[in-house]
Formats: structure tokens, sequence, C-alpha cells
């Protein structure tokens, strides 16, 4: 099964191959869960997320056609799955808690400076920076995610989200620009950890 | 949008090797001049070496686990429901199976009728026909005799006639009539 590209194997798997699925899971179930992950920051959203994603692949393999790259298409189906979730969850929110606007454990404070162990400073400051893309908007964070933590291609990318290059090229530049508004407290750390 | 907005784009689009050349010696250009837009740039690579950095948990067992299981769960129903299809479309082929048993006999029987009347037809047609054909031949023959008798009817007439005229004439045209007899004459005046 290594040996075959993924489109050979979702054809195997549209003729009921199960291990030809199997290996399809394992070459993308962490891009995919990390997908997830950055885009929530949460863990059981992020497994939810990547168990709903391939069972919507293993629903609708009869309907893929090898048109264009499977992962493109593998994350077309995760996107619309994060979108429509979203939907949902801001439905019911608006529903129940109008004035509930930011995400939990979007505090956005900064790294405690004072701490002496480099490590858990590190932490500190990925868990911000993590916190700050997940408080972008859906769109914004979307682009970032698939350019900069997928290293999509624009074009790539512009074929997940089905919009054109330069609407991602825009987005991308908004997405960085909001992303330094957010990260505000933590630039002198960020230029000085850069300068060292 | 201000004077670094542009340069800021092409910056990202650096960084995400999507830039053209001219964009690379435009912002190279302008980033010798521009502290913000080297500040920007700092900013950038530090979020990205954080981000890098940040390790991504990897998807539990009992998670990878669930979305075989979903997905075996998910082929085995339509296994199931597949068998439910056909055991229902057998099901419905059985009672379609008597409908059409049912149907097939009706029409056989129909047709059974149908085509003894249609046999019976055919023959009262034959002999209505023969009975036709006889009556025509018949007033063929009847119509024959009647010519027949009419011409019989004229000769007897025309006969008549001659004898008739044969007296009439004088014993001496008789006697030279006798002696000179001339048969083709005496018929062609016939």
């Amino acid at each position: 099964m290594g040996t075959y590209t993924d489109e050979e194997l979702m054809g195997l798997a549209q003729k009921q191959d199960i291990s030809a699925f199997e290996e399809l899971f394992r070459r993308y179930e962490q891009r995919i869960f990390a997908f997830f992950w950055r885009l929530s920051a949460n863990r059981q959203e992020a497994e939810d997320g990547t168990q709903e994603t391939f069972l919507r692949l293993w629903k609708a393999r009869v309907r893929y056609e090898p048109a264009g790259k499977f992962s493109t298409y593998l994350f077309q189906i995760a996107k619309n799955h994060f979108l429509h979730e979203r939907e949902k969850r801001d439905r019911r929110m608006n529903s129940q808690q109008p004035s509930a606007k930011n995400p939990p454990g979007a505090s956005g404070e900064p790294a405690s400076s004072d701490r002496a162990d480099g490590r858990m400073l590190a932490r500190e400051r990925q868990t911000a920076v993590s916190e700050a893309v997940a408080r972008l908007p859906e769109t914004l964070r979307l682009v970032y995610v698939l350019t900069e933590q997928e290293g999509m291609s624009y074009k790539q990318a512009a074929e997940v989200l089905d919009c054109p290059v330069g609407t991602v090229s825009s987005r991308k530049v908004e997405a960085v620009r909001r992303l330094r508004e957010l990260l505000q407290p933590l630039r002198d750390e960020l230029l000085h950890d850069e300068e060292r | 949008m201000t004077s670094c907005d542009k340069y800021q784009t092409g910056i990202v689009a650096l960084f995400d090797n999507e830039a053209k050349d001219e964009d690379l010696r435009l912002v190279a250009g302008h980033l010798q001049d521009c502290p913000e837009c080297r500040a920007f740039c700092l900013e950038l690579v530090g979020i990205r070496r954080v981000l890098v950095s940040a390790s991504v948990p990897s998807l539990s067992p009992a998670a990878r686990q669930a979305v075989l299981d979903n997905i075996k769960a998910d082929q085995s129903d339509r296994g199931e429901s597949r068998a439910r299809n056909c055991a229902r479309f057998l099901h419905f082929g059985g009672l379609w199976r008597w409908a059409a048993v049912l149907v097939i006999g009706s029409l056989s029987i129909v047709c059974f009728v149908l085509g003894g009347t249609a046999r019976d037809l055919r023959l009262k047609l034959g002999a209505a026909e023969q009975q036709v054909a006889a009556i025509h031949e018949e007033a063929k023959r009847a119509a024959s005799e009647e010519r027949q008798r009419k011409a019989i009817s004229a000769l007897y007439f025309r006969m008549a006639e001659l004898e008739e005229r044969v007296n009439r004439a004088s014993p001496s045209q008789r006697a030279s009539a006798a002696q000179g007899y001339d048969g083709p004459a005496r018929e062609s005046n016939l």
C-alpha cells in the first residue's frame, strides 16, 4: 500500500478496500488533526473534527474524482466541516448568551516575564501565539493556518477555500496585521528573541 | 492605505515564496530605509519561529481507533442495509411475481376465449364467402340460360318469318326457287 499514490488509494477505497482507506488515514491523520488543532486550539474539537472529516471522506468516496490533488480535496472537507461547526456553535451561542463573544481561553494575556524557567517561558509564548491565531476571524484564520502552518501555496489554499488567489493574498496580509495587534504585548519578546 | 502597506504585502508574499522578482527588489530597497517594515519583518520571523517550535499533540490512540471503528461500522451498516434492501426487493419481488402470474393467467384466458370466437367467426366468414360464390355462380348460369333461351326464341321467330315469306311467294317462283336452290344464298338471307 505504501507505494500507491493518494489518488490510487482513493480509487481502491471506492471499491470498498478498507485497508487502502486506512493507509490514507495513516498518511493524513496528523495533518488533519494539526489543522483542526491550530484552528481551534482545543484537543476535543480537533479530535472530533478529524473523526468527522475522515468519516465524510469515507462516505463521499464514491463521488470522488481525481481531478486535483487529493490533499486539496481532503482539506476542503475539513474546512467545510470546520465552518459548519462554527456556524452551528455561533447560532447556539447567539440563542443562549448573546453577550459572550470571546472564545474560551482567549484572554490574550502575555506570558509572565518574571519566570525564570526559559522553557516555561517559551511554552507560554507558544500558547499565547496559538491563542492569538485562534482569535482571528475564521476567514483570516483559515488562510493563515493553510498557508503558514500547512505550508500550502496561495493557489492550493485558494482551491481549498474556493476563492481567488488574490483574496488569499489579501487575507493573509490582513491576518498577519491582526496577529501583530493581538500579540502587541509580546512584541518586545518576539523582537528581542529574534535579535538574540 | 499607508505608504508601507504595499511593501508589507510584498514582505508577506516574500515570506510565503509567492513574491515576484520585482517585488523582491522593491521590498529589499524599501527595507533599508524603513525601520517600521524592518520591525514588521522581525515580528513575522518571531511569530513564525514560535509557531514552528510549537508542538502539536498527536491524535490519541482512542480517537484513531474511533475513526477506524466508525468507518468499519459504516461499511457494515451499508452492507446490512444493502442486504435489507435485497430482502425487501425479494419480498416485493415475490408479490410482483404472484401479480405477474395472475395477470398472465387472466390474459391467457381472455386470449383463449377471444381466439375461439375469432376461429368461429373465421369459419362463418368462410361459409358465407362460399355461399356468396355459389349464388354468383347460380346467377351467372341463369343469365347464360336466359341468353340461350332468347337466342332460340329469336331463331324460331326468324324461321317462322321466312316460312311465311316463302308461302306468300307465287308457285312459279317457288318452283324456280326449288330448281335453282342456292343453299348459301338462302343461308345469307336467313
